[in-house]
């Protein structure tokens, strides 16, 4: 009787031990929850096993919810994805998906579907590429016909004969241009559509989900589905000519009757950017941005970023002496207008196109870290406000959002002090890349200022008050 | 413990532009502007380093302002 006893009790004993044993890194059960910590980076096995099994738990049951719903939005973007893209949705996958996405995908998805999806990205990137430069053959063709719809192809191969339409013109369009009127109607409806896509990245990196510190957990779910309906609509019994003009893929090979129909479609904005820069505003604050570009022809303003990219992307390599990207910065992230560029994008966008030490100038806040200490106020008090932005405004906002202290501390401490320049020239080899270690005070941007000076969409900052770095392969040198 | 640490930390930060001002406010009282006797040379100096702190303070305090009025999410 008394044995019996004694082994029941060992037996409660080692279910209670077998009960309490914490759960070990990458348990199959929870599987969501760990790909959602890999994608945050919030743990690795380390990390998480220096965890008490009741941290383990908490951390796991914090993560449960979110990390369900992340599941959903990147199966539903997966499966958006991968279905036949037309040639709108064609120009917004190949320019709004960054690596980050796609390492998202491999995450959530397995590596399988990531890596298709992968390819299907790298497919149809190279093809529009080749659409613009030298035009579709058929066997290419053929191979983008798992990926995307008849029109759109049939919208690239038009490309390339637009572009040759262009050289025998001479420059001299518009007797081949379309009736303005619907060309203009047509764009509307898509920029239309297009600018809420651009917000909710814009979101992604800066408002909601930054400052609520849940950056990239909700922005593949919803990126392409009002475009797809949206533009749909507005491009539905228009010929496969106001297609191509529609989906902005033909903007490189349409450069100049693309700039005669700018000034139309947005009457809201300045007639031209020279116009823009010259005529004096009356506005009180400023709305000042744009892309600057100088090549051995000179130097040329863009108000428009994607003007500006199609215009680079058609630049012969090693020609662009410097850009200078004006906009708002933070850490890790420069916008112009409704453009966003990080490192990658930036890398990708001028790679090969920077001449010998070519410049790139990030004109934006907080474009590279902050550095070492100094005895500057001024400077001082920037990284005061720095820290308190970027860390401690996030951390807290996530901590009210009931995120594990040890996810939001590392999820912050890693992006508050980003330095976008230094990682940019790591990617961008050879060339000189600058950006402000602190905020960057522009005169022309204080309210008031800007209606004496009248530069509210002004495309170039002029003196900005800031201290300034440049990196060239990773490493700091002088400013050139 | 990480929440404690960070709300000191948020604390300190914040409190940082006035420093300058406290002391300068300090400063300006131990050394009036019209003592009783003529002001030495170190007073001098005193009232005159209250007054740098004090308005340099206030000036970096607005700064500051200036700075979080331009946070929308974002930053220049």
């Amino acid at each position: 009787m008394k044995r019996t006893f004694i082994l029941i009790l060992l037996a409660l004993q080692a279910g209670a031990a077998l009960a309490a044993e914490p759960v070990r890194w990458g348990d199959q059960e929870y599987q969501a929850q760990f790909k959602y910590f890999i994608e945050r980076d919030a743990y690795e096995r380390s990390s998480w096993e220096e965890l008490a099994p009741e941290a383990r738990e908490k951390a796991l049951s914090d993560a449960a919810e979110p990390a369900q719903s992340r599941q959903e939005a990147v199966a539903a973007y997966y499966a958006k994805a991968m279905e036949k893209w037309d040639s709108s949705r064609l120009q917004d996958y190949c320019e709004n998906t960054a690596a980050d996405d796609v390492a998202s995908v491999k995450v959530w998805m397995g590596t399988l579907k990531g890596t298709l999806f992968e390819n299907k990205l790298a497919l149809a990137r190279a093809m529009l590429r080749k659409a613009q430069a030298a035009g579709l053959e058929e066997t290419d063709a053929a191979a983008l016909r798992p990926h995307l719809t008849e029109d759109a192809i049939a919208n690239l191969r038009y490309l390339k004969e637009a572009e040759a339409l262009r050289a025998q013109s001479g420059g001299q369009f518009k007797k081949h241009e379309l009736p303005k009127k619907t060309v203009d109607a047509t764009i509307k409806g898509v920029s239309g559509a297009l600018s809420g896509n651009v917000e909710r990245n814009m979101a992604k990196v800066f408002d909601g989900d930054l400052s609520a510190g849940v950056a990239g957990s909700s922005f593949l779910g919803g990126k392409y589905a009002v475009p797809k309906g949206a533009v749909n609509g507005a491009v539905s019994g228009l010929s496969s000519q106001t297609g191509a003009f529609v989906a902005g893929n033909t903007a490189a090979a349409l450069g100049a009757p693309r700039a005669t129909s700018a000034s139309t479609i947005k009457s809201a904005a300045p007639a031209s950017l020279d116009a823009a820069g010259k005529a004096k505003s009356t506005a009180w604050t400023s709305d000042a941005y744009g892309v600057t570009v100088e090549t051995a022809n000179g130097k040329k303003s863009y108000r428009d970023h994607q003007e500006a990219e199609a215009a680079i992307r058609q630049m012969p390599a090693g020609s662009v002496k410097k850009i200078t990207l004006y906009g708002h910065g933070s850490p890790g992230m420069q916008t112009v207008g409704p453009g966003q560029y990080d490192a990658l994008y930036t890398a990708e966008l001028l790679d090969g196109k920077m001449a010998k030490n070519g410049v790139i100038q990030f004109s934006g806040c907080n474009t590279a870290s902050i550095g070492d200490s100094t005895l500057n106020p001024a400077v001082g008090l920037s990284m005061v406000a720095r820290r308190l932005l970027y860390f401690s405004l996030p951390y807290w906002q996530d901590r009210a959002d009931g995120i594990p202290a040890a996810q939001a501390k590392q999820q912050w401490e890693k992006e508050w002090n980003a330095d976008l320049s230094q990682d940019t020239s790591k990617l961008v080899k050879g060339a000189i890349v600058c950006g402000y270690r602190t905020f960057g005070l522009v005169p022309g941007r204080l309210p008031g200022l800007t209606r004496l000076m009248g530069n509210q969409e002004a495309t170039e900052p002029g003196y900005v008050a800031g201290k300034k770095v440049c990196y060239q392969n990773g490493k700091e040198v002088p400013a050139p | 413990m990480t929440d404690l640490s960070y709300l000191l930390e948020t604390i300190l930060l914040l409190a940082v532009p006035f420093v300058p001002v406290a002391l300068g406010a300090i400063l300006r009282k131990k050394f009036p502007a019209a003592p009783e006797t003529p002001p030495s040379g170190a007073q001098k100096a005193g009232r005159l380093a209250g007054n740098v702190l004090f308005w340099g303070g206030i000036a970096g305090i607005l700064f500051v302002i200036v700075l979080f009025l331009h946070f929308k999410g974002k930053l220049f």
